[in-house]
């Protein structure tokens, strides 16, 4: 039997674009209002809020001021990017099974269009490990993690037209999901004509930058019951790393090898699934080929064989593993992950629409980030007994 | 050649015996005085057994391409926006999986490949020299 101590029982976001108006603080509190509400709480409800930071981003003791949360038991903010989408859902899941907090606020919110832009993140400042990175012009995400694509390909044969079914497949989720900012058609012609950016990813590989804001409400399952939508469980969690823990992975034994097949394993050992047993996979994205990386290391295929895998059709809304139906961080936004996780509960409560996976009652939701990250399996209604 | 608007290393009490080594031409990799491991990047400690006894042995300075990108849409400061170029893990044959993180120059970016053999330069810039490498003539 299947246990849960903690479910999300509100989501919230703002609209997503590639330049807003609002401050960073207003995106924050407009997602935090619509999961709270969403939760069928109140403000003065919330006793927890935890955010992570990375670039632009709003701390907690801002947005709790602001939301004028009289009665603060827990809070936490994070110095991590995208990787800890998952990490902090768990990190509110432990504070609610602990005592700590009945009702967790999560939330994420960044102008990272607009305003600080992850593509130029330390482009030039060379202290601590950056100082053996800037110097030789080494500082992008799309260049430190175009090194573990390129390995891949090295050993596997995986092609630029494998990279491109991630892409193209992803778009046409999109496309059926009103929130979505790249929501146009995009060919495998398109994919391949896009502007090199850090050879082997090119401009279609990489991830957008977005300004909007997600927000997620936890609380403690036995009142989620009385919640307006039904409860989304957290079946297992995992959040740690590998021999090498940080960017860019400098003494990482072999760069065609991430962390996550043991994270993977002690996942599904923890929620008691199988890859078989996930109807939905919501995976961190960041460029195209973490797609493939992913499927061969949570188990959907065998090691190497995840490009041909996608080219096969297996990752579409139809495939055996659909991923990302709401375009994931490459066609509907880049919220640092944060709108994997409402996507996912989404899926679970049958919420999506023309996009929804039929049947979905497990989903997993993942952040990577090669050297460490986290993951999580989350459970509809059905899927606790 | 000179690039002096290149972000300059923020040296510390750790990485100080790798730039003055630099500065020498001399590539220098940080090493385990009891078990022998060499580390790059350098740290305070070593990451195999915890021995604060480091040592800085001159090595080689030969290496092969591990992986690499070509960079085309420069975001660093002293890089020409106009000039797409290579940064690559290389390893070193001093020890399996030791690699170093660095530019390869003076060769067509469409050249390098994983298993190039290349070998240590010296790029002085105003302030600081960076190892750079070049493939093996």
């Amino acid at each position: 039997m299947r246990t849960s101590a903690a479910c999300i029982t509100g989501i919230g976001y703002t609209r997503y674009s590639r330049s807003t108006q609002s401050s960073l603080a207003s995106l924050a509190l407009e997602a935090s209002i619509n999961a709270i509400a969403d939760a069928g709480l109140r403000i003065h409800d919330i006793d927890g809020v935890v955010c992570y930071h990375q670039n632009d981003s709003v701390l907690v003791r801002d947005v709790s001021t602001s939301l004028g949360i009289k009665e603060l038991r827990w809070w936490s903010d994070f110095l991590a990017g995208g990787t800890f989408n998952c990490a902090v859902i768990a990190q509110a899941a432990m504070a609610i099974e602990s005592g700590l907090a009945n009702n967790v606020l999560v939330y994420r919110a960044l102008k990272g269009r607009s305003g600080k832009r992850m593509g130029r993140y330390r482009a030039s400042l060379a202290d601590g490990v950056h100082q053996f990175m800037t110097p030789f012009g080494f500082s992008s995400p799309a260049q430190i993690f175009g090194m573990t694509c390129r390995r891949h390909m090295h050993e596997f044969g995986t092609t630029r037209v494998q990279l491109g079914h991630v892409a193209v497949t992803e778009r046409k989720h999109a496309a059926l999901n009103e929130r979505a900012v790249m929501r146009e058609p995009l060919t495998m012609e398109d994919y391949l004509a896009g502007r090199v950016i850090a050879d082997p990813y090119t401009l279609f590989d990489c991830c957008q930058e977005t300004d909007g804001a997600c927000a997620v409400v936890l609380t403690r399952s036995e009142r989620a019951k009385s919640a307006p939508h039904p409860p989304v469980h957290l079946l297992g969690a995992v959040h740690g790393g590998g021999s090498v823990p940080r960017v860019p992975f400098d003494g990482w034994p072999d760069l065609s090898i991430s962390a996550f097949p043991r994270l993977a394993r002690e996942l599904f050992t923890q929620a008691r699934v199988t890859p078989s047993d996930i109807d939905v996979a919501l995976l961190y994205d960041a460029f195209t080929f973490e797609v493939i990386q992913q499927l061969e290391d949570f188990g959907f295929c065998q090691r190497g064989e995840g490009g041909p895998f996608v080219e096969d059709g297996n990752i579409a809304l139809s495939g055996t593993i659909p991923v990302n139906p709401h375009g994931g961080l490459l066609s509907e936004a880049y919220i640092h992950g944060l709108n994997h996780v409402i996507e996912a509960v989404q899926q679970l409560r049958m919420e999506a629409g023309s996009r929804q996976v039929a049947g979905a009652e497990i989903a997993l939701v993942t952040g990577f980030g090669f050297c460490a990250g986290s993951a999580m399996v989350l459970g509809g209604t059905n899927a606790v007994s | 050649m000179q690039s002096p608007e290149r972000p300059s290393p923020i040296v510390d009490e750790h990485s100080q015996p790798f730039w003055d080594a630099c500065r020498q031409h001399e590539l220098r990799v940080q090493r385990c005085s009891q078990c022998l491991n060499f580390q790059y990047f350098p740290g305070a400690i070593c990451r195999v057994c915890a021995s604060a006894e480091l040592v800085w042995p001159l090595v080689s300075g030969s290496a092969t391409v591990y992986s690499f990108v070509v960079v085309h849409h420069v975001v660093t400061p002293g890089f020409p926006s106009d000039q797409p170029y290579v940064v690559a893990w290389m390893e070193l044959p001093e020890q399996a999986g030791l690699r170093i993180l660095s530019n390869v120059v003076d060769c067509p970016v469409g050249e390098v490949h994983i298993g190039l053999p290349v070998e240590v330069a010296f790029l002085d810039c105003d302030e600081f020299t960076l190892p750079v490498f070049h493939p093996l003539k």
